[in-house]
């Protein structure tokens, strides 16, 4: 008797342990796909000719930010009330506009939180197929596979942290990819990331028009229009003089 | 035998004579040539011919030269003309296609309706007092007119000033025309609301240091009565934008100030952030616009003493007490955006409809909404749409709303706010319905501030639909108030470089492509394209009718189908300069006159063009607002 109950009883401690242990995994997986910092490589290749472009991609909690060394811009989205709210920090000048909900830049409006969150939509990864899946947990790597209209599409994702690794499209000689070349889950360094940039000056998209004597912002504005040959100042004759230099 | 020798003589004397003493005849000489025909040409002339207006006959005469029997240009030596008398009288039956035309009456009556305005605006009975004045090209002086004008002063218990930010004098026709449409009608023929008062005038916006002015500087012109620089706040021209240390000394009075000071209760309203420069003109005093709340000022102003635009605006009774040593109750109504202002820089202090993960601004660690709501306990703050409606007009004693981080939505767009948002309309009648019960009555400031941020961002419709929903305002501030008591003022700090264009035929839709008279499908231009009535002057303009770009050499694919770039900063392009990386915006302000149009008691001084400063001596002399405020103080 004694020893069926201490069967039982180690049994059910370690079936307490293996949940506990389930949970944990879960919150490890929840801190982990909320706080990220994934470099990413993109490049493109059409026949001979190929080009690269860099990505790092920064998580915290509801932000999301697309960092571009090359350009030292860093485009950052934060998801709030199912809203998604764009801020476009210029890097190089500390200085940074930010846009509200609903604003369009571009001509275009940024509601898609998940195709900025992910570098893909779930709705995507589901009209491929599923051809493997290795590791568990976190760290689960599910392989997708599609050959469609002379299309040969590749992709490896994480599921539990919404994490591209790679993504392939191949067409003819032309072919384009993603791959991730390093990923951290370093809070500190993600926090450092966001903090640098929050302090750095920010004007309303909307209020960019305001201030005539900032260089940074009149830069930015579709200033005038030049007549051809025009220097604005003319003789007692009314005849143009040219260029005039105070 | 004596007579005979004389008549043989006579005979002999007659027979001589009778010889002729001239020569036989010689030959005929050659003939000469023929002479030149001389020719002359009459020419009929029809009614309008610069020599013969009412038609008549050219008569033009010469030599044929050349003898080919026409008479041609440079044969002509002689020209005269015989025209037809011109009527002397006409008779009303030859005038009939102008007496019966619709236009034509029409305007017969708005001249018959705008002499009465006139008399009745200035308190004169008859024409021959006022006649001089209207004709004169100088102002001279007329005593009886004098008198007349006099009695108005003070005759104003309350004042409405409405500022459309941006709104010009393009903006105002072209919104006209949309509400037209919007009601079915062609548009052209439709009238805003302020377009019926019946007193306009011109105001020159520029800024003391600018020909193209900011809002800063011209808000304050037109509540202090003195023009001064681009970008600062409630000071004078002798301020250095940017400098605190220079603020003192410089700061001008409002009317909003000398309504408190005179018992009057006042508000504000504005779709932008209520610490944007055009609120901000009312209440503070400020060498930057961007001053907004201390997170944006560098530390050097801070530090020498300067406040903030926020906390002036919950510090206004204090500091208005201390420098006119006075006792005022503060401002009755304050209604816009810009919370972030307002609140700490930490999430716990996010509002319930915060779209940012942090809201506040502030690094002062100071809750001004709290402090506010400390100070007048028996106020009432509100940040949504169901707090607005709340509110009990009747026995609310004063409200502080503010219902986004940053500018309100745009009317077209307030259907999207999280917890939603009033309309200005809306929000000028339960301003009115809350300053209305002071007795002494009140100055209210509406701001439609997103006209010029609908601009800015070359979104004419919503720069539109935001001026057509600020003449929903207006008018429901006409309808709340008597004509006799109050006097509201409509009009704009700047206008915008928008203009409307092309040879659209009529009734063509403002915001559509242009369709020639005549025809059904859009013009082109030169590159083959249609175009838009309404546009930007400045720099490129954009075209944007729908035209996908077409896939570069690269092959961009989208990740979640489509063909979109999930990069959309072309990284072989440094610098921020270019085109994909430029947040596309932002044409600039105009430097053109923007129209002011008034009703009410002295409404009609603001006739003529004025300088931009002048509105606030229309209002100051109609509410008698200095005066009231000297003997309040006294």
């Amino acid at each position: 008797m004694k020893k069926i109950v201490l069967t039982l009883s180690s049994l059910l401690l370690s079936a307490s342990a293996f949940a506990t242990g389930d949970s944990t995994s879960a919150q490890q997986c929840d801190a982990q796909k909320n706080w990220a910092h994934a470099e990413y490589t993109f490049t493109e290749k059409h026949g001979e000719k190929q080009s690269q472009k860099h990505l790092g991609l920064w998580r915290k909690p509801n932000v999301v930010a697309h960092e571009y060394p090359a350009n030292n811009i860093t485009q950052m989205w934060e998801h709030v009330h199912e809203r998604v709210k764009a801020t476009r920090f210029f890097d190089s000048h500390a200085r940074a506009i930010e846009y509200q909900p609903g604003e369009a830049i571009h001509g275009r409006v940024d509601s898609d939180w998940e195709y900025r969150n992910q570098l893909i939509k779930d709705a995507f990864i589901s009209q491929l197929t599923k051809v493997s899946s290795r590791g568990e947990g976190c760290a689960q790597e599910d392989r997708y596979h599609l050959e469609k209209d002379n299309e040969t599409i590749d992709l490896v994702w994480m599921p539990a942290q919404d994490l591209l690794v790679s993504f392939s499209v191949k067409r003819g000689d032309k072919e384009i990819r993603w791959q991730q070349d390093a990923v951290n889950h370093d809070e500190q360094a993600i926090k450092a990331f966001f903090a640098k940039r929050s302090e750095f000056q920010t004007t309303d998209f909307a209020d960019i028009g305001d201030d005539h004597t900032d260089p940074f912002l009149t830069n930015m504005v579709h200033q005038g229009f030049i007549e051809a040959g025009a220097s604005g100042f003319y003789d007692a004759n009314g005849n143009a003089i040219g260029e005039h230099h105070h | 035998m004596k007579a005979f020798k004389y008549s043989v003589l006579a005979l002999a004397m007659a027979g001589l004579t009778a010889c002729s003493l001239d020569g036989d005849d010689g030959a005929d000489g050659t003939d000469g040539n023929n002479g030149l025909n001389s020719l002359t040409v009459q020419t009929e002339l029809a009614t309008g011919d610069a020599n013969c207006p009412n038609s008549g006959v050219r008569f033009d005469s010469g030599l044929d030269s050349n003898a080919d029997g026409a008479l041609g240009e440079d044969e002509i030596t002689d020209t005269s003309y015989v025209c037809v008398q011109a009527n002397t009288q006409v008779d009303n039956s030859e005038l009939l296609t102008s007496l019966n035309n619709d236009y034509f009456v029409a305007g017969q009556a708005e001249v018959e309706a705008n002499k009465n305005v006139w008399l009745q605006a200035t308190g004169t009975s008859s024409t021959e007092s006022t006649r001089n004045l209207t004709s004169n090209t100088t102002v001279t002086k007329h005593e009886s007119l004098e008198a007349a004008v006099a009695q108005l002063n003070g005759k104003a218990k309350n004042v409405i000033l409405f500022v459309g930010d941006g709104m010009g004098v393009s903006t105002v026709t072209a919104a006209r025309i949309l509400e037209g449409q919007m009601n079915g009608d062609s548009g052209e023929e439709n009238q805003l609301s302020f377009d019926r008062f019946p007193f306009a005038g011109l105001s020159k916006t520029y800024n003391v240091d600018a020909q193209t002015p900011d809002s800063a500087g011209t808000m304050s012109a037109m509540m202090s009565g003195v023009k001064t620089d681009v970008g600062v706040i409630g000071v004078s021209e002798d301020v250095v934008r940017g400098d605190c240390s220079t603020v003192a000394g410089t700061e001008l009075v409002t009317a909003l100030e000398l309504a408190e000071l005179a018992g009057k209760s006042t508000g504000i309203v504005s779709t932008a952030r209520i610490t944007h420069a055009t609120p901000a003109a009312t209440y503070a005093k400020s060498a930057d616009r961007n001053w907004e709340d201390d997170g944006d000022m560098p530390a050097e102003a801070i530090e020498a003493g300067c406040s903030d635009i926020a906390s002036q605006l919950v510090g206004f009774e204090a500091a208005t007490e201390a420098r006119f040593g006075a006792d005022i109750d503060g401002i009755e109504v304050v209604m816009g955006g810009g919370r972030r202002s307002f609140l700490p820089r930490d999430e716990a202090f996010n509002s319930p409809d915060a779209v940012s993960s942090v809201e506040g601004d502030r690094t002062d660690g100071r809750d001004l909404t709290a402090e506010w709501a400390t100070q007048y306990p028996n106020g009432v703050y509100i940040y949504d749409q169901a707090g607005f409606d709340g509110l009990d007009t009747e026995t609310t004693e004063r409200v502080f709303a503010l219902f986004n981080e940053s500018h309100m939505q745009y009317e077209a767009d307030r259907a999207n706010d999280v917890a939603g948002e009033p309309s200005i309309a809306e929000m000028t009648e339960t301003a009115i319905n809350v300053l209305n019960n002071n007795n002494d009555g009140f100055f209210l400031m509406v701001e439609s501030g997103r006209i010029d941020h609908g601009h800015h961002a070359g979104s004419a419709y919503n720069a539109l639909t935001d001026t057509v929903a600020l003449a929903e305002a207006v008018a429901v501030a006409d309808e709340l108030t008597n004509d006799d008591d109050t006097l509201i003022i409509v009009t704009a700090d700047h206008g915008h470089v928008f203009t409307i264009a092309g040879y659209p035929k009529r009734g063509n839709p403002i915001l559509g492509k242009v369709v020639n008279v005549g025809a059904e499908e859009a013009a082109t231009a030169a590159d083959g394209m249609p175009y838009t009535t309404v546009g930007y002057m400045n720099g490129n303009g954009f075209r944007n009718l729908g035209a996908e770009t077409d896939a570069d050499e690269g092959y961009n694919y989208d990740l979640a189908a489509g063909r979109q770039d999930i990069t959309d900063v072309d990284t072989t392009t440094p610098g921020y300069h270019q085109e994909a990386l430029v947040p596309l915006s932002s044409e600039t302000h105009s430097g053109e006159d923007v129209g002011i149009y008034a009703k009410g008691p002295g409404a009609f001084l603001i006739n003529s063009t004025n300088e931009q400063s002048v509105i606030f001596h229309v209002m100051d002399f109609a509410a008698d607002l200095t005066e009231q405020a000297n003997s309040a103080v006294e």
